[in-house]
């Protein structure tokens, strides 16, 4: 059986579309299981070990991070 | 109540800020430059062989709607597109089989682009990664066609988005500056009402304690072109009694027209709209800030976007 993960956020259960690590980061694509027309991009902070989601920090890095997608998948759709 | 509306009514509608938006702005005028060159038909954009329609000036013009391929010639699927989380996910063709087929969630607006882009730079909650794995037919109820999607919705913003911010040069975005020319449309929505009353009541502290023309906010609230940049301009620049203003005037907006702001018929009803309600269900007032701005600033960045498009032309 094939496997997929998620994750709950705010009582949204999120699909982990991809991962993507950058420079030391690591950025997170969340796809609203129900309509997966709502999405998100969180990136991963890790404080005492743990791993948290936060939000980013400003539109360019929302670009970057959209760019990092598309240059990792646009060839699958092409 | 209704002396106010009859003394100021009309002079605040009239102060309203003008739209500047044209008829004719479409989603394709947002699009880069080299969006849809792959195919020879000048209205049509391509991502591979998804294709994009132009949807011409319908009031439900602003979107972007998938042409789903069929499987007659459907390179995408037959490669059998793979994503993480969706791992080796196999892809039933069933499910594309013709137009009458196609998923019914594939539209994807204007205002989902503002507030998937909101959701990502606005959210400051911390969330524990923690990931729980299971199985696909779970999720996705054995929808195979869904495994594809997530991606896809991802890959429509990346055209937009990535596009405009290469287009601009991203050291040329400011998030405060984008803010503050957002906001300074709609400061007239506060800046008009104010009344200067002769002997204006006074707290104790000698400082005015009601100068507001409420239902005048409301009114500039429910005629301006962006209701929720105009409520939020008088929630940020009111200093007395802030609170009380923001929801009078949301009420009195929603009074002055019914259809803004979709269902919420309060003030903490649209605030919660927009997950910003602590634990106990209150309104966490700091949070309304965070959203509000970085969904301002999501679309003042689809604003700049068609107005450089239009520049271009």
């Amino acid at each position: 059986m094939d496997k997929v993960y998620t994750i709950k956020i705010d009582d949204k259960e999120y699909l982990i579309t991809d991962e993507i690590e950058d420079n030391g980061k690591k950025y997170v694509y969340l796809s609203y299981v129900k309509d997966f027309n709502d999405f998100c991009i969180r990136k991963i902070s890790i404080e005492d070990g743990e791993e948290f989601l936060i939000g980013l920090d400003s539109v360019e890095e929302f670009g970057y991070a959209l760019k990092l997608f598309e240059n990792k998948h646009k060839d699958s759709l092409n | 109540m209704g002396e106010n509306d009859n003394k100021y009514g009309e002079y605040f509608y009239g102060k309203v800020p003008a739209s500047s938006k044209k008829d004719n702005d479409s989603i394709f005028t947002k699009l880069p430059e080299n969006f849809g060159q792959e195919t020879s038909n000048s209205d049509k954009g391509s991502l591979g062989s998804i294709k994009f329609i132009s949807e011409g000036k319908s009031p439900e013009r602003n979107f972007r709607k998938f042409e789903w391929p069929t499987t007659a010639n459907n390179d995408f699927i037959s490669q059998g597109a793979s994503f993480p989380g969706a791992v080796n996910e196999s892809v039933d063709l069933s499910t594309f089989s013709s137009s009458n087929n196609r998923p019914n969630n594939t539209l994807l607006t204007d205002q989902q682009l503002v507030d998937n882009m909101a959701n990502s730079i606005g959210n400051k909650k911390r969330t524990k990664y923690t990931k729980e794995e299971k199985n696909a037919s779970d999720v996705f109820r054995g929808l195979s066609d869904k495994v594809i999607r997530p991606a896809v919705c991802i890959l429509v913003a990346c055209t937009f988005f990535v596009g405009y911010l290469t287009a601009k040069g991203v050291s040329k975005f400011s998030d405060e500056r984008q803010i503050y020319n957002y906001m300074q449309q709609y400061q007239n929505v506060y800046d008009d009402n104010i009344i200067h009353l002769p002997g204006a009541s006074l707290d104790a502290n000698g400082d005015p304690y009601y100068d507001y023309d409420v239902m005048g906010m409301g009114k500039s609230i429910a005629n301006a072109e962006d209701p929720e940049a105009a409520l939020y301009a008088v929630y940020s620049k009111t200093d007395y009694h802030k609170y009380t203003v923001t929801h009078d005037a949301f009420r009195y907006a929603k009074e002055a027209n019914s259809e803004i702001f979709g269902e919420s018929d309060t003030f903490k009803d649209y605030v919660a709209s927009l997950g910003c309600l602590d634990k106990e269900g209150k309104i966490d007032y700091d949070r309304y800030e965070e959203v509000t701005e970085a969904r301002l600033l999501a679309k003042q960045v689809l604003a700049e976007n068609t107005s450089s498009k239009d520049s271009v032309k």
